[in-house]
């Protein structure tokens, strides 16, 4: 095509000129990256969250808190309440004996010292039945073993191994007014529950003189089954329930940390990036003003308006690609892997997870880059075809 | 006064070039602002932490309950000259997702506790008068549309009523204002705790939370020790806390995406000082033969130097006065976002002072330029 061949003739002269104009590529190039590296680097920790919560979100498994509990500590779930969600749940999935898939919990607060902070932080010690191994079979032990009902044992987490002081395999601790032993760590896919412990729900509920438990999960085999249940347990008038996929109850858990972080890297990122756009606007004008001859001539000896605007956008999007990654990359040493760990949920109890450069963080970065390059090159472009080419061609 | 004009048409030689940097550098400066106003606004909220207010809660959680005779036993301990309470209400309005912070106090006692929240004494008057009374914060009142004079019917997840009902009413007969941000105190509803306690079908007499204030912060340590090793060996063991250390836990979120934050500020920052530098730099370079004609008229090069200096001032101070300006009207808006916190007058300070060194620094090596080259070639225009 001859169009085809004149821009690609027209972008490559545009590019040898490129050296005499590296200060205004190089600024937007430092521009561009500066943005996407923030925002890529906020994004990354948005999607440790969400990769934390969607690990352990399954769509399938209920949650069932009493109503209104604003957090799963300040839910209350008697033996009572726990027959009437059973007798509800008939559409549960079940182990290879037939035994429905359910597991009732006990949630103790537990403070501990964060060893980065060296801040006293909420912990969670979870009481779990025997059963939790079938309701949640991404529990895996990776050191140790399983603790034993009735005893004084805990496993730990293995991101509490590392977050926690006071922490080793094998070693004791205290805790309501309790020696307890750690005898294994475990690992949930990724989960946020490992940054908790889990001990026997019994024993638990001893110590803690809290006689209930917090949460019921259970294990559907297909959506509609969920469905059927939360029907009947949430129109049973003898016992107020909240019922919520495990994905619904960890968004609501993750909601406000959730909104801090987009905040942050949609409007302060969106408030940069149009910065950003100003100065590639301006590096591009600059640069085209430089040239105002070379453009008018190739104008003059007819090449067409498109091709001139189309160079001059192709050499803008190359140099945001050229931020683009340059700010991904930053954003990958810096914080990829950061480990992030704050409070979440009404009760402030600890999260632990790691962010993570994932491959829509860095799309979304270099889309961010594309707009931002597009802007900058398109404004100048248009505006230089408009200009009187004699004007131009008599231009120093 | 003519060199001012010299300069100010230095600065617009290249108008859309000008225009566009000082666009730019705005926008690095209402971030600046913005960012900036964040940190400092946390840092003046926890400046103003009254460490002689201590915070006596359940050792297992603040959700767990502690029993009201030890507000009595809290308030005979040496050093302490005032105590608040509450209970925690956990109430939602209309749906369970909708949840309302109430809690039910000695609402009296909270005021006296709490000479930042501003509420009219006549309202706290009708308070101790009507049993069902609600005093609410202004921020709640715009939220929900409530008035005074409006009765309000709410839900307890935890507390049912003697008779039954999970529905409580209230009447809203004061609305009080913070000052300025303090930890979870903003956003509260506040009952009477005595009309709660009777009426609720369980757990009479148990409670969430203790405040007592002790005649001077130098005692708190010990007030607080005092008070832990009291219930030592009762079924409800306590944790008592600082405001400080108390409110540590309440901002935790904020303050750990304090490191975001500073990421943004600095590579805002970064950006801003190449944007001016390069801008100086690329004017200068195209001004040497006019450089060169004002040398030959006699100007000296400090002079030349100095001009170029309050240029890059002039664009650089005028970019921050309008950045901070649309930070400040862009502030309120953030702050709701992350809790109430206000603008600080010191963010102008550090805008002004940042703006200052970015244009020192980009007019540095410009400026030295400018006065060590040929004046000859320059007239040449090579």
């Amino acid at each position: 095509m001859f169009s085809l061949r004149l821009l690609l003739s027209t972008a490559v002269m545009n590019l040898r000129s490129l050296p005499r104009r590296r200060v205004h590529a190089f600024v937007m190039v430092i521009s561009i990256a500066a943005v996407v590296a923030v925002f890529s680097g906020v994004l990354a920790m948005n999607a440790g969250l969400d990769h934390a919560m969607l690990e352990s979100g399954r769509a399938d498994r209920a949650i069932i808190l009493r109503a209104g509990s604003t957090a799963e500590i300040a839910s209350a779930i008697s033996r009572e309440d726990l027959t009437i969600i059973k007798n509800a749940a008939a559409g549960a999935s079940t182990d290879a004996s037939g035994v429905p898939l359910i597991a009732a919990e006990a949630v103790a607060p537990l403070a501990l010292i964060e060893k980065r902070t060296g801040l006293q932080v909420n912990a969670t010690l979870r009481g779990v039945g025997s059963e939790i191994l079938a309701v949640r079979p991404e529990i895996k032990i990776v050191a140790g073993r399983m603790f034993q009902a009735g005893k004084f044992e805990v496993i730990v987490g293995q991101q509490a191994l590392q977050q926690f002081q006071a922490l080793t395999l094998g070693e004791p601790f205290t805790a309501y007014q309790t020696q307890w032993k750690i005898v294994g760590v475990f690992t949930e896919g990724g989960s946020i529950r490992q940054s908790e412990m889990m001990t026997d729900a019994g024993v638990l509920m001893n110590v803690t003189q809290r006689p209930v438990f917090q949460n019921v999960t259970i294990d559907f085999p297909d959506g509609p089954s969920y469905e059927s249940f939360k029907k009947i347990a949430t129109s049973n008038p003898s016992v107020a329930l909240d019922v919520y996929t495990e994905a619904e109850f960890l968004h609501r858990e993750s909601q406000s940390l959730n909104g801090l972080l987009r905040f942050m890297a949609y409007v302060m990122g969106g408030i940069m990036a149009l910065g950003a756009i100003f100065v590639a606007v301006n590096a591009m004008y600059s640069g085209i003003d430089d040239r105002r001859r070379e453009i008018a001539t190739l104008r003059a000896i007819g090449f067409p308006p498109g091709v001139v605007i189309t160079a001059i956008v192709a050499e803008s999007l190359l140099l945001a690609v050229a931020g683009g990654l340059l700010g991904a990359l930053v954003a990958g040493v810096v914080a990829n892997g950061h480990t992030v760990s704050t409070a979440v949920g009404v009760d402030l109890h600890e999260l632990v997870f790691d962010a993570v450069i994932t491959i829509p963080v860095v799309l979304r970065g270099l889309g961010a880059a594309l707009v931002i390059g597009i802007i900058g090159g398109l404004v100048p472009a248009v505006r230089s075809i408009r200009s009187e080419i004699v004007t131009d061609l008599r231009a120093i | 006064m003519s060199h001012l004009k010299l300069i100010w048409k230095a600065l617009w030689r290249k108008p859309v070039r000008t225009a566009l940097t000082f666009a730019s550098m705005t926008i690095a400066f209402l971030l600046f602002g913005l960012l900036n106003g964040i940190n400092q606004g946390l840092d003046n909220v926890a400046a103003r932490f009254n460490l002689d207010r201590l915070y006596v809660m359940n050792r297992g959680s603040m959700y767990f309950p502690m029993l009201f005779p030890l507000v009595q036993q809290v308030a005979k301990i040496p050093g302490v000259r005032d105590v608040a309470y509450w209970a925690y209400f956990v109430g939602y309005y209309q749906r369970p997702s909708v949840p309302v912070p109430i809690v039910a106090a000695d609402v009296p006692a909270m005021f006296r506790m709490y000479p930042e929240l501003h509420i009219l004494p006549d309202q706290l008057q009708v308070m101790s008068r009507v049993k069902s009374g609600a005093i609410i914060s202004a921020r709640l009142a715009k939220h929900f549309g409530w008035k005074i004079g409006d009765r309000v019917a709410v839900n307890s997840s935890i507390w049912p009523r003697k008779d039954g009902s999970r529905v409580w009413y209230f009447d809203v007969v004061g609305i009080y204002e913070p000052s300025e941000a303090s930890p979870s105190l903003s956003d509260l509803f506040l009952t009477n705790f005595d009309y709660f306690d009777e009426a609720r079908a369980w757990a009479t007499g148990s409670i969430h939370l203790i405040i007592a204030r002790v005649a001077h912060e130098s005692q708190s340590g010990a007030v607080a020790k005092a008070i832990d090793d009291m219930t030592t060996n009762s079924p409800f063991q306590t944790r008592t806390l600082t405001e400080n250390a108390y409110a540590t836990v309440y901002w935790r979120q904020i303050t750990d995406l304090r490191l975001i934050v500073n990421s943004i500020t600095s590579a805002v920052l970064f950006t801003l000082l190449i944007v001016s530098a390069s801008t100086m730099m690329q004017s200068v370079r195209q001004r040497f033969s006019e450089l060169a004609l004002l040398m030959t008229l006699g100007f000296t090069p400090a002079r030349i130097a100095a001009m170029i200096i309050v240029e890059a001032l002039l664009l650089s101070t005028l970019a921050a006065a309008a950045g901070l300006m649309l930070a400040t009207l862009a502030f309120p808006w953030v702050a709701q976002m992350l809790g109430s916190i206000r603008l600080q007058p010191a963010v102008f300070a550090s805008g002004l002072s940042i703006a200052v060194g970015i244009a020192l620094m980009s007019a540095l090596l410009p400026a030295i330029r400018a006065t060590r080259f040929s004046i000859v070639t320059a007239l040449a225009g090579r």
